[in-house]
């Protein structure tokens, strides 16, 4: 049953490894324009920072969901992900180029930022009260500079690993390495669950830096796991009508893919309803801040987003994968994949886009801010989706030797 | 029918052993397509498949689960919409009654709560559970089931059952081994002791609930029976006791500034109390955002210069007889125990203070003073002084709710406006009636002068000195019986008062109706006057403010009866002569 790493049906089509260079190309292009686009805008240059900050956060929580999803299968020596692992571990890999989509961010917060993107920032903004003479002592470029490098090493360093080991182990099949992989993905585990903190901490819990939520971490992590399992579902159906993985992933697969995504849409509401029900309960004044700027009063545009959000991020998808006919029909995952994955931007935007500029107040930010936000989004997932065709093609899209990849092609749901 | 060993139980049907899975899925299918429906497959682990194999139909206890979750979501919102919102509106944390974040987890548990019993519960009755015995037990080498064998079992009740074709359709299938199904022997029913077992322990359960219910409703001198002893028992203060943890070291928080209690009903702020707040704001904004929460500062005589606060000047309750007859009752129970019930300010408490020479007391105000008067002081003056207290008078924020001070400030009027009322303001039909009493008061009186004196004559007077004193004393309870009557008229003359309030309210009542509650009104103090319902303390209480009231009362009826005046004034000084 088990294939050749080299046979055809594993490998990348020649149709999708020959749309890298226009999709790197006309990406790069796009989020330039974007970029420009947002000085045009109400909230000028801060428009852009934000839109750029937002579309790298996007593609930043799917990368992090598949390198947690990669480390939480060796973790528990699950069977049935073997043959679906390595597309996720694809996704895990892209991360290095997030790495570098985010040093303009770290060159402008180091070099130019006066509070722009990050109050803190600012001129004499630790001078101002004493809760900001202590938050400076963590928010700070030096400290910012320090953070992101650490950070972007840790998951640099997990992802090599767990990449390499695993390419490894498609040419020698060795049993070893599956045990080594486990062996470190405790460790790993533990690693992930603080910088992924720490990330949504300093890098956009801290837009409003009197602002702080423990559970912030949490609630971008929910996101990010749910995001990476609609993305799973989308690319592999696509794969699949361009025939390859047709033998090796199935209806099961989707299924379980499926309940993943069905949980996490949970989870993700679940968190987002205690973060904002403590909130609001307490009703401390540099709490309910954050939520006022995107509630406020009335039915403006951001309440909208707000209650689109319950909506359309929760309550729609949750009845409409709840049924198992739907987890068990790939079309139907694949298109509820790309409707939540869209709904994940929205989510991103309503976290990050008010900080913007509050007095002004608007959604879009006109026009010019509209098209800024858009270009930036789909350039950088175009810029994205590219460097992940990159390093797909040219090697398996299966784990071809995994000791536990005939359990997974045998596998089925009770 | 009979096995080798000469069994004579009844087949119920016939099962089918195999050595693999793959070979059970395929008896199975065969038994399908032969039509057979009541069949069953025993496996030691899930094979998959099983279930298109022997035709099970998908399961509907999904939808029993979303059935129940979706109730029980709509019961805990229902339940705290009811709770909170509907049936005991309660202010939770300053948040509103009906808001849905705070339902949320509620509503959410049970969900999950009905979801897991429905689900739980569901799946039992969907599968006939629990079964107290089954008739594939009888045969020894099931018990391979749960360890390395398949079995298919064909049962005799299905419709398309006969003996020696479903015998020879399993047959086919080269199974390991072959057998029938008898019916198990041992019996079905529950056994009776477990009933018994159950029956006890439901009596048993009875118990603890009656000696609950026992203890609710029987008197004892003995101590409670404290189910939950931290719920008797709590670490909360009492009233009046001090605590460490506020700076001030009283456990009886007052209002917090600029806030008013709750239950006040739709008065606006102004009228919760008593000052008008907007030109306040004008004259001194500090005093307007923090209410005077102490006392204010000053007696009538100092502080009626220094008083610029804008009062309240008009009593916000409508005035009508339920008003007054409400403001009574709360001046009766809450007043007149310093102030007396005639608003002298001689009340019960007042004269235990004189009695026993409290060196720090002060006299209560008589409310029938020149500067309480109605245009003197304001309603919400009065208002205010009753809300949060003035020199040794406490307030009354806790005690009384806004609208009965308000109702109490309406009464104190009418109380004062009895004493202070020409004869021209009393309707023309109830004057003679007046006159009339005044009539008979005199004579009483003169009488009673009369048998004073003579008894004061034979009486050897031992000292000239004592004598005063002794007749001032014990005429009280004599003259209480004048007092009494006085208060009709009194009581009368408060109607008017309270019609020159609100004409319009009460023109339209009959005169026959105004009557009535004279005379009610009348009875408290007739009653202060029978020794036999109250002792003579209340007597010699309204003695005293009796003398004082002959003469006004007596003023009045000077018009009516000009002989009236020497008796009123020869009764207020008894020792005239």
């Amino acid at each position: 049953m088990t294939k050749e790493p080299n046979d055809r049906s594993l490998q990348l089509p020649e149709s999708l490894s020959g749309v890298q260079r226009p999709l790197l190309a006309g990406g790069g292009i796009a989020v330039l324009v974007g970029v420009i686009a947002g000085f045009m805008s109400p909230n000028g240059v801060s428009h852009s920072l934000h839109a750029y900050l937002t579309a790298f956060t996007f593609c930043l929580t799917i990368s992090l969901g598949a390198l947690f999803f990669v480390i939480i299968q060796h973790l528990c020596r699950a069977g049935w992900s073997a043959s679906v692992r390595r597309v996720a571990e694809i996704m895990m890999a892209v991360i290095p180029l997030l790495a570098i989509l985010f040093l303009p961010i770290l060159v402008y917060v180091l070099l130019f930022d006066h509070g722009a993107l990050y109050p803190w920032n600012a001129e004499g903004w630790s001078s101002q009260t004493a809760a900001n003479h202590e938050k400076a002592k963590i928010l700070n470029p030096v400290a910012y500079l320090i953070t992101s490098v650490v950070l972007f090493g840790v998951w640099i360093a997990i992802t090599r690993f767990f990449w390499t080991n695993s390419c490894k182990q498609d040419l020698t099949g060795d049993i070893a390495l599956t045990a080594k992989l486990q062996r470190w993905s405790g460790p790993a585990t533990v690693l992930f669950g603080l910088t992924v903190t720490f990330a949504a901490f300093i890098w956009i819990m801290s837009l409003d830096p009197l602002w702080f939520s423990t559970m912030f971490g949490v609630y971008l992590f929910a996101g990010s796991m749910l995001s990476f399992f609609a993305l799973m579902s989308s690319s592999i159906y696509f794969l699949q009508k361009k025939g390859v993985l047709v033998d090796e992933i199935n209806e099961e697969h989707f299924h379980d893919l499926g309940k993943f995504t069905f949980g996490f849409i949970v989870f993700w509401a679940y968190i987002a309803f205690s973060q904002y029900m403590l909130i609001w309960y307490a009703n401390i004044p540099e709490e309910t801040i954050w939520l006022l700027h995107r509630q406020g009063d009335g039915l403006h545009g951001w309440s909208l987003v707000s209650i689109s959000l319950v909506v359309l991020h929760w309550l729609v998808p949750f009845f409409a994968i709840m049924s198992r006919h739907v987890r068990r029909w790939p079309k139907w995952m694949a298109c509820w994949g790309v409707y939540i994955l869209a709904m994940h931007y929205v989510d991103l935007y309503w976290v990050i886009m008010p900080e913007a500029g509050h007095e002004n107040y608007l959604v879009f930010g006109g026009v010019m801010g509209f098209i800024s936000s858009l270009l930036c989004a789909v350039g950088m997932f175009a810029l994205y989706v590219g460097v992940m065709l990159r390093i797909g093609s040219g090697i398996p899209l299966v784990a071809a030797k995994d000791p536990r990849l005939p359990q997974a092609l045998a596998f089925e749901n009770i | 029918m009979a096995d080798s060993s000469g069994n004579q139980s009844k087949s119920r049907g016939v099962v089918a052993e195999y050595d693999t899975p793959e070979a059970l899925i395929a008896a199975a299918n065969r038994v399908r397509e032969a039509g057979y429906t009541k069949t069953d497959a025993f496996s030691p682990f899930p094979v998959h498949g099983i279930d298109e194999a022997i035709g099970i139909k998908p399961t509907i206890l999904p939808w029993i689960v979303l059935a129940a979750g979706t109730t029980g979501c709509l019961t805990g919102l229902t339940m705290e919409t009811w709770m909170n919102a509907i049936d005991y509106p309660y202010i939770i944390s300053g948040k509103p009654f009906l808001s849905l974040p705070a339902f949320i987890p509620v509503a959410f548990e049970l969900t999950i709560l009905f979801s897991a019993f429905a689900a739980f519960f569901g799946q039992w009755a969907l599968n006939g559970l629990p079964k107290f015995s089954n008739a594939m037990f009888t045969s020894p080498r099931f018990d391979a089931a749960t360890d390395d064998k398949f079995f298919l079992y064909i049962d005799s009740r299905d419709a398309r059952f006969n003996d020696a074709g479903a015998r020879a359709l399993l047959a086919d299938t080269s199974p390991a081994n072959l057998e029938d199904v008898y019916e198990d022997e041992s019996p079905t029913n529950v056994p009776r002791f477990i009933y018994l077992a159950v029956l006890v322990l439901a009596v048993l359960s009875v118990f603890p609930l009656l000696i609950i219910a026992d203890m609710r409703v029987t008197k004892s001198s003995k101590p409670r029976f404290h189910i939950f002893w931290d719920m008797d028992f709590m670490p909360s203060k009492g009233p009046q006791e001090k605590t460490i943890l506020f700076a001030d070291g009283r456990t009886m928080r007052p209002n917090v500034p600029g806030t008013v209690m709750r239950g006040s009903g739709d008065l606006d702020v102004d009228d919760q109390t008593g000052i008008q707040l907007e030109a306040m704001a004008e004259g001194n904004r500090g005093d307007a955002t923090q209410l005077v929460a102490f006392a204010q500062a000053g007696d009538a005589a100092a502080g009626e210069a220094a008083d610029t606060t804008p009062w309240v000047e008009e009593n916000p309750l409508t005035i009508d007889r339920a008003t007054l007859d409400k403001g009574r009752e709360r001046f009766d129970i809450y007043c007149a125990v310093c102030h007396g019930r005639d608003g002298f300010g001689n009340g019960l408490v007042n004269q235990r203070a004189k009695k026993i020479l409290a060196t720090t007391w002060t006299q209560p105000s008589s409310l029938h003073e020149e500067r309480l008067a109605a245009g003197k002081m304001a309603d919400g003056k009065i208002f205010n002084t009753i809300t949060n207290g003035i020199r040794k008078m406490p307030g009354y924020a806790g005690q009384i709710t806004v609208e009965d001070r308000w109702a109490i400030v309406a009464y104190l009027r009418v109380l004062q406006a009895s004493r202070d009322v020409s004869i021209d303001e009393i309707p023309a039909n109830k004057r003679s009636k007046l006159a009339r009493e005044a009539d008979q008061l005199k004579k009483q009186i003169e009488a009673e002068e009369a048998a004073r004196l003579k008894k004061a004559a034979e009486a050897k007077p031992a000292t000239e000195e004592a004598k005063p004193a002794a007749e001032e004393a014990k005429p009280a309870s004599e003259e209480a019986k004048p007092a009494a009557e006085e208060a009709k008229p009194a009581a009368e003359e408060a109607k008017p008062a309270a019609e020159e309030a609100k004409p319009a309210a009460e023109e339209a009542k009959p005169a026959t109706e105004e009557a009535k509650p004279a005379t009610e009104e009348a009875k408290p103090a007739t009653e202060e006057a029978k020794p036999a319902t109250e002792d003579a303390k209340p007597a010699t209480e309204d003695a005293k403010p009796a003398a004082e009231e002959a003469k006004p009362a007596a003023e009045e009826t000077k018009p009516a009866t000009e002989e009236a005046e020497p008796t009123a004034e020869g009764e207020a000084s008894p020792d005239k002569e």
